[in-house]
């Protein structure tokens, strides 16, 4: 297996405040990894610039081979941890839209996946709930056959019930041989589905390790990250 | 993924159709009731039905008064709510760059501004018109001579050509420059230094930029001026310096730092969206 994502040295500050140090890791393609940490400890704004959102950092990063830039956003599928919608947009604007811009797109199946998630075509978001919302969107990226796929607090919003459907349709949903990386507080709900973990502690890289070498010891991912991020970190 | 280089050219189009479709959903019903109140006013007109004359020429002068400031309303609001607002999310990871996100808004919303103004002047124009066939006599021959006067210095057609030319140009430029200072000014006030309190940095750095172009003008044509000049012998050449006195000279030096005033902060507003804006 190749390094579908490669960083080195990745530094960035927002001012005086650092918020990643110095943080090296590479991922290979294919593997469902958990990206852990606790608030403010890093990982969204990682992800940020993973995707491309954020582009002045010191160090290096590579995405597919590639600078994050538009030629790594059309292969990358990611959810925000926050609602993008335009408040203008129907649920059929939404997946028109997506069609637009992303040739791996499954116009098809996204509509197929409309009616499944009980979402109405014609529905404007504004109109929509919190919970709707989140649905559209994950809808929008996992109709994707994108060959990275990053999604920030996946389940952040949703009620526990819908937990395990939510993370039901990104596994069931994500093409075989991509890559797909979680951030998440929910590690209970997702540990039986990681290859690989990321553990980020104030900007530096605490931990990177398979999920069955971490476990070997009897431990679940749970208890370890509890174990790295004991109370003095909340401080 | 080596093909995707090729791909990502292909976007701007549909960038410009998706922000088309996102401004059409309003500014186009203006549009319509500008022209029910044109109708209005035809027929009271032809029915001598002053009441509903009225009313057509209020309604119309209002709609194309007001078309003026929701265009502009649409130009801010688009521009801050689809790229630092949350939507920023959604445009910002979208496989096109900077520069494209940004050429496409300033084509649109360009556009619908021009389309606005022009609006407003051919709906004036429409009106008078009307107003003016009603005029006899002595009335007509003033109005036509108030109209001539403004090209009696004029020697040829084909110089009031010219000057129409460059009227409309000149038209043209200054709100497609204003529109590039406005969308320069909310990039930047979205830097981090500015970010808490954008809104009113974005007014401050709007202010600071028309001033800026202000002073700029006045010196260049004070000390590097650039004229088209129509001579009373019928031909037209360029005149470098200050205006000499004879026949109508008309100033470029505003057009070229226009141009090259929007090109710098067309490249300087992409870097600040690229590198500068962190969306929250």
């Amino acid at each position: 297996m190749s390094e579908i994502i490669s960083v080195k040295n990745l530094t960035k500050s927002y001012g005086p405040n650092t918020v990643l140090s110095n943080v090296s890791f590479g991922l290979e393609d294919g593997q469902i990894i958990g990206l852990l940490g606790p608030n403010g400890s890093g990982k969204t704004s990682l992800i940020k610039i993973l995707t491309g959102l954020i582009n002045d950092y010191d160090g290096e990063v590579l995405v597919g081979g590639r600078k994050p830039g538009p030629v790594s956003k059309s292969y990358v599928a990611y959810l925000p941890e926050k609602t993008y919608l335009a408040s203008w947009m129907t649920a059929d604007d939404a997946v028109n839209y997506i069609a637009d811009f992303y040739d791996d797109f499954d116009k098809k199946k996204a509509m197929n996946m409309l009616d499944l998630f009980q979402l109405p075509h014609k529905q404007k978001a504004k109109t929509m709930s919190k919970g709707q919302q989140e649905k559209l969107q994950l809808i929008l990226v996992m109709c994707r056959n994108a060959q990275i796929y990053i999604l920030d607090e996946p389940m952040g919003g949703v009620d526990p019930a819908a937990r395990d459907f939510i993370l039901d349709a990104i596994i069931k949903n994500r093409p075989e041989g991509s890559t797909l990386m979680m951030s998440t507080h929910l590690i209970h709900d997702i540990e039986g589905v990681l290859d690989s973990i990321i553990m980020i502690g104030r900007g530096q890289l605490l931990m990177q390790d398979t999920v069955s070498h971490l476990t070997q010891s009897g431990k679940t991912v749970n208890e370890v990250f509890k174990e790295v991020f004991a109370s003095d970190w909340q401080f | 993924m080596t093909g995707s280089s090729e791909k990502v050219k292909g976007k701007m189009l549909k960038l410009i159709k998706n922000d088309f479709l996102a401004s059409a959903r309003v500014i186009p019903l203006f549009y319509i009731i500008e022209i029910a109140a044109l109708a209005i006013f035809m027929i009271g007109d032809r029915t001598d039905n002053t009441k509903m004359t009225v009313i057509g020429v209020a309604i119309s002068l209002l709609v194309a008064f007001l078309l003026i400031f929701v265009t502009f309303f649409f130009v801010v609001s688009d521009y801050f709510k689809s790229l630092f607002g949350q939507q920023g999310y959604l445009s910002f990871t979208l496989p096109v760059s900077s520069r494209q996100l940004l050429g496409s808004k300033l084509i649109v919303y360009g556009l619908w501004m021009i389309l606005s103004f022009t609006n407003f002047i051919v709906v004036l124009d429409f009106l008078s018109k009307y107003i003016e066939k009603d005029l006899v006599g002595e009335e007509t021959i003033d109005a036509a001579s108030s109209i001539l006067t403004l090209f009696a210095g004029f020697p040829s057609k084909a110089q009031i050509v010219i000057y129409a030319v460059y009227v409309i140009i000149t038209f043209f430029a200054i709100v497609l420059s204003f529109v590039v200072q406005i969308y320069f000014s909310i990039a930047a006030s979205h830097m981090r230094a500015f970010q808490k309190t954008s809104v009113i940095w974005a007014v401050l750095i709007f202010v600071g930029t028309f001033i800026v172009y202000l002073a700029a003008i006045s010196l260049l044509e004070k000390y590097f001026g650039i004229y088209l000049m129509l001579a009373d012998d019928k031909s037209f050449n360029f005149v470098f310096g200050n205006p000499t006195g004879n026949g109508v000279e008309l100033s470029l030096m505003p057009h070229i730092f226009m141009l090259i005033q929007d090109v710098v902060y067309f490249f300087l507003t992409a870097n600040i969206m690229h590198k500068k804006v962190n969306i929250r």
